[in-house]
């Protein structure tokens, strides 16, 4: 640690909060976070140590102490689970220039408790999706079919750094699905949800932290409601005419009260890319999973099979929803690289904007000489997401993104957008962190 | 009886301010007003009225605003004079939430009863915050939609009292409650501010301050406006009836239900007790709380079960007989009695009645309709049929209009909507009754169900002497149930929010979350005027 910027009485401190070997300022352990954009510059080979500090606290009482040792010296802490929402190098608002603690939670991954009677599992935020699905699948409990990506994300980074189309037409988004969450708030103070179905003592106090990024509190565990795993799984695909007709179709159904478990439209190019040689050339792909109890997801199929029929939809068998189910189950296992999605620029939309969002990126691009491929999912009761393949060229990017917001679409990387509410919750930053060191710079900056 | 209250000098320099600000007419202090909003619905105030004591909490001046901007408008004058400022629907809180305690501006939203707008192709529908609940619905339904919000109260109960309060209506279990239809509020905070939140999808990053507003109960602003989630009008319904022989086989069986992924719009299980009044009720008459009541005295008080003896016991509890049963009895025989209740009620009961009721697009409908009679029979139902969900619908709003009456004759009742997860839930029930026999007769049913959880509605009848007899008793009722609800893990209120009546329960609730909900009311009533003294707050 010879020659860290970082404060060397800060280091012992932590060291009495997590133990020695839970701290260190080593350029090897503070660079292996990933670098979001507009974050700092990786330090080169043999430079000393920087002003930064990983911490691996191994439960919420030592999370405590930490923030009171950071507290006392004004130093900037970031919760990181896996790291991917960037946030560990991003630049800092005021006291940024103290340095930074990357507060790891990767030891806190434990099942607290799993509440099979009311389908609760109390875990802490340091797991994974993926990490909570493998241990619920034991019992045949699951936390439901979440997109791809969540599952390598921590249960705390899900819930601090919510983003739009990362809800499934089933289960809603995660924090649909959070009863109530337990943090440690800037002074040290730990705060715990009262868990109960559908409270109305006060305000849902949870809500401030869940979103905050951590600029509010620290999440330390969460209540989720989970479910049993599905008795069944009915796959099925579609070849539709245009991609207006597959949403519409989709849209009525979704008004029968049908819940896919998965539901997918792809545009004709996506389609090609990505299903060759199951997607017939120049159409429309739709893909579909009803889960759940037999006789629901039996009612659910042939709902959609009338709404995709009456359509003009041409059934296409389960291949291609198979194909899709078996690369998101290796993408959730780690054996794939990647998420098809991860690529993409998603958008979120209400169902009636995804068709003028989609159609109003595409003519952005065709006037600027390009294209763009586009698949959607994600549905819910309020809204979907398309998710844009789009050529790498930042000028692209941005005509895609004011064409998006144009038609009333909300590119998934905006941040807070209620601008009247801003200065309010500046202000209540300010009495929750008086010295200003949780996540500086997010949120309410 | 007392007299009226005196105008106060507070009222009329307000009521000269507020009239400049919005007119003449719409401003009052009157004593008419001043006694007609110095009360809510809540039964220690009605305990109050029962004893002469006309006006509980008059306020100073009441205004009728009819924009966010004179609402606002309000908030200002009030901040500057540092007087209190309580939002009022259509009062029919049972909690005190909108009682001025502390007198001041009473600001009744009811002028404010437009529905704004209907989004048919994205299903959201915004209405003003004064909105009587059956206009309202009323308005979806001549659309062909609906709001899937029917609280008992939905004639007497205002679209931003429901918000305010973390209103639940009796078919929550499918639509949710009104905090999951809530889409985006417009809010005047306690600065005078016009704040509107929620207009990005849900699922967008930040904090959700629609979810801070909503149950906040006029402490943090007052609600001006709301956009909410609607449902096309119900294509099919399905009700039906059945029988367990306890309530946690009732339980058990709705638990399962729901737990295998099937939406029951209804679902309300009474207990033995409740079930027993429901068989004494006639075809013709929906039982209301008070009759509920008064029936099941009778049907203690005199052994026969035949509804000519039922009937002649009513009418001598008509007579006082109900007062005196209950206030001269020490709370060691209300035990006694109580027991008596356990023992004897299940032979004569049956059972517990547990209704069901599916709605929404026909196919799904009457496919989950069909799986619930299967899972139900598997669990030990017997199935009656439709009949008594027919004749629960048909009686779904008859709340207790005539509850006064009741108090005049110095007795009290009283309703506790507490809830918990599944695990805990019989243990709550066990918890509250034994806790509240030696005040009150208890009976329940439980309603609102979800896959994690259930609520439970208790209901509590008891009186007293004089009016601090009645108090102390009524308080001493309330302190026990509390307490239970609190040491079981339970929360304070599913659905009738905490007002002035659960305010000293909010700590155990809530914990040191409470610092947070501090730091919010400084922030956003920085002057602490809107509805102090509530929610656990100064």
């Amino acid at each position: 640690m010879t020659g860290s910027s970082f404060p060397a009485p800060l280091v012992e401190r932590l060291r009495e909060a997590v133990g020695p070997q839970h701290v260190s300022t080593s350029n090897l352990d503070t660079g292996r976070y990933p670098r979001g954009r507009g974050s700092s510059p990786p330090p080169p080979p043999g430079a000393p140590p920087s002003d930064v500090a990983v911490v691996w606290p191994g439960a919420a009482t030592e999370i405590q102490k930490v923030l009171r040792a950071a507290a006392e010296h004004g130093v900037p802490v970031i919760a990181v689970g896996t790291g991917s929402l960037g946030l560990a190098h991003a630049p800092l608002g005021k006291g940024g220039e103290r340095g930074r603690i990357l507060l790891d939670l990767k030891r806190m991954t434990n099942v607290l408790h799993l509440d099979a009677t009311s389908l609760l599992c109390h875990v802490q935020a340091g797991a994974t999706l993926g990490q909570l699905e493998e241990r619920l699948d034991r019992d045949a409990l699951t936390v439901g079919d979440m997109p791809a990506e969540s599952y390598r994300s921590t249960i705390g980074g899900l819930l601090a750094g919510r983003a739009p189309g990362r809800a499934t037409s089933r289960l809603g988004p995660l924090e649909s699905a959070c009863l109530g969450v337990s943090a440690v708030l800037a002074d040290g103070r730990l705060v715990h949800d009262r868990i109960a179905p559908r409270k109305a003592a006060g305000p849902d106090l949870s809500r401030l932290l869940v979103g905050s990024e951590g600029a509010f509190g620290i999440i330390t565990a969460a209540t989720l409601r989970i479910h049993r795993r599905p008795e069944v799984r009915h796959f099925a695909s579609w070849a539709m005419g245009g991609v207006d007709e597959a949403l519409g179709a989709l849209r009525a159904a979704l008004r029968q009260e049908v819940r896919p478990s998965i539901a997918r439209v792809y545009d004709p190019e996506l389609a090609a890319s990505t299903f060759e040689p199951l997607a017939p050339r120049g159409k429309t792909l739709v893909i579909a999973c009803c889960a759940g109890a037999r006789e629901m997801a039996q009612a659910e199929r042939s709902i959609l099979e009338d709404a995709f029929g009456r359509a003009g939809g041409v059934p296409l068998g389960e291949d291609a929803a198979l194909l899709f189910w078996n690369r998101r189950l290796e993408q959730v296992r780690g054996q794939r690289a990647g998420d098809e999605d991860a690529a993409l620029f998603p958008v979120a939309a209400a169902l009636g904007r995804l068709m003028p969002v989609y159609q109003s990126v595409k003519s952005s691009l065709r006037a600027l000489g390009a294209d763009a491929a586009a698949a959607f999912g994600r549905f819910h009761a309020d809204g979907g997401c398309v998710f844009f393949e789009l050529p790498a060229d930042p000028r692209l990017e941005a005509a895609a993104r004011e064409a998006a917001v144009g038609a009333g679409g909300r590119p998934a990387d905006e941040v807070f957008a209620d601008d009247r509410a801003r200065p309010y919750l500046r202000q209540l930053k300010t009495i929750l962190d008086p010295t200003g060191i949780l996540n500086p710079g997010r949120m309410v900056d | 009886m007392a007299p009226a209250p005196k105008e106060s000098t507070r009222g009329t320099d307000l009521s000269r301010e507020l009239a400049a600000l919005l007119s003449p007419e719409r401003v009052s202090v009157a004593p008419a007003d001043r006694v007609s909003y110095a009360r809510d619905a809540w039964p220690r105030t009605l305990i109050a009225i029962g004893h002469g004591v006309v006006a509980p909490h008059p306020p100073d001046v009441v205004a009728w605003p009819e924009t966010a901007e004179e609402v606002a408008a309000i908030v200002k004058l009030a901040e500057r004079r540092r007087v209190p400022i309580v939002p009022y629907g259509a009062g029919s809180g049972v909690a005190g939430g909108a009682l001025p305690i502390h007198a001041g501006i009473v600001v009744d939203m009811k002028r404010m009863n437009r529905m704004l707008a209907l989004d048919e192709s994205e299903l959201s529908a915004t209405f003003e915050a004064g909105m009587n609940g059956e206009h309202l619905e009323h308005e979806l339904n001549r659309r062909g939609y609906t709001l899937g919000h029917f609280p008992s109260s939905i004639m007497c109960s205002t679209f931003g009292g429901w918000l305010a309060a973390r209103s639940a209506g009796q078919l929550s279990t499918k639509y949710g409650k009104i905090e999951d239809m809530a889409l985006s509020l417009e809010v005047v905070t306690g600065r005078g501010e016009i704040v509107t939140t929620g207009e990005a999808p849900r699922g967008a990053p930040g904090p959700d301050l629609t979810q801070v507003f909503i149950g906040s109960e006029g402490t943090l602003g007052i609600i001006t406006k709301g956009t909410v989630r609607v449902w096309p009008l119900a294509e099919r319904r399905i009700l039906g009836g059945w029988e367990f022989p306890r309530v946690a086989a009732g339980c058990e069986a709705i638990r399962r239900v729901l737990q295998r992924g099937l939406r029951p719009a209804v679902v309300r299980l009474y207990d033995e007790l409740d079930t027993l009044v429901h068989k004494f009720g006639g075809d013709d008459e929906a039982p209301d709380r008070e009759t509920m009541l008064e029936r099941e005295l009778a049907a203690l008080a005199l052994p026969a079960r035949r509804r000519s003896t039922a009937e002649r016991g009513l009418e001598a509890l008509k007579k006082g007989l109900f007062r005196r049963l209950l206030a001269n009895d020490l709370p060691l025989k209300l035990g006694l009695l109580n027991r008596a209740i356990d023992a004897v009620v299940p032979h004569v009961s049956g059972g517990c009645l547990l209704i069901m009721g599916f709605e929404g697009a026909r196919a799904m409908t009457e496919a989950e309709a069909a799986m619930a009679r299967t899972e139900l029979a598997r669990a030990g139902g017997k199935d009656l049929g439709e009949g008594p969900g027919l004749r629960w619908w048909e009686h779904r709003y008859k709340i207790s209009w005539k509850q006064p009456r009741m108090f005049k004759n110095g007795a009290f009742v009283d309703t506790m909507e507490v809830a918990t997860t599944w695990d805990r839930l019989l243990d709550l029930y066990a918890a509250v009754r034994a806790a509240c026999e030696p005040h009150a007769i208890v009976l329940a049913h439980f309603s609102h169900a979800y896959q994690e959880g259930c609520s439970i509605y208790f209901s509590f009848a008891g009186a007293g002497g004089d009016l601090e007899d009645a108090q102390r008793r009524y308080d001493a009722l309330w302190s026990a149930a509390l307490d239970a609800v609190t040491r079981v893990g339970a929360t304070i209120s599913h659905h009738h929010g905490v007002g002035v009546s659960k305010s000293t329960y909010m700590q155990a609730e809530h914990g040191e979350a409470m610092g947070i909900y501090r730091a919010l009311k400084q922030v956003f009533d920085p002057s602490g005027i809107l509805n102090p003294g509530k929610m656990g707050l100064p």
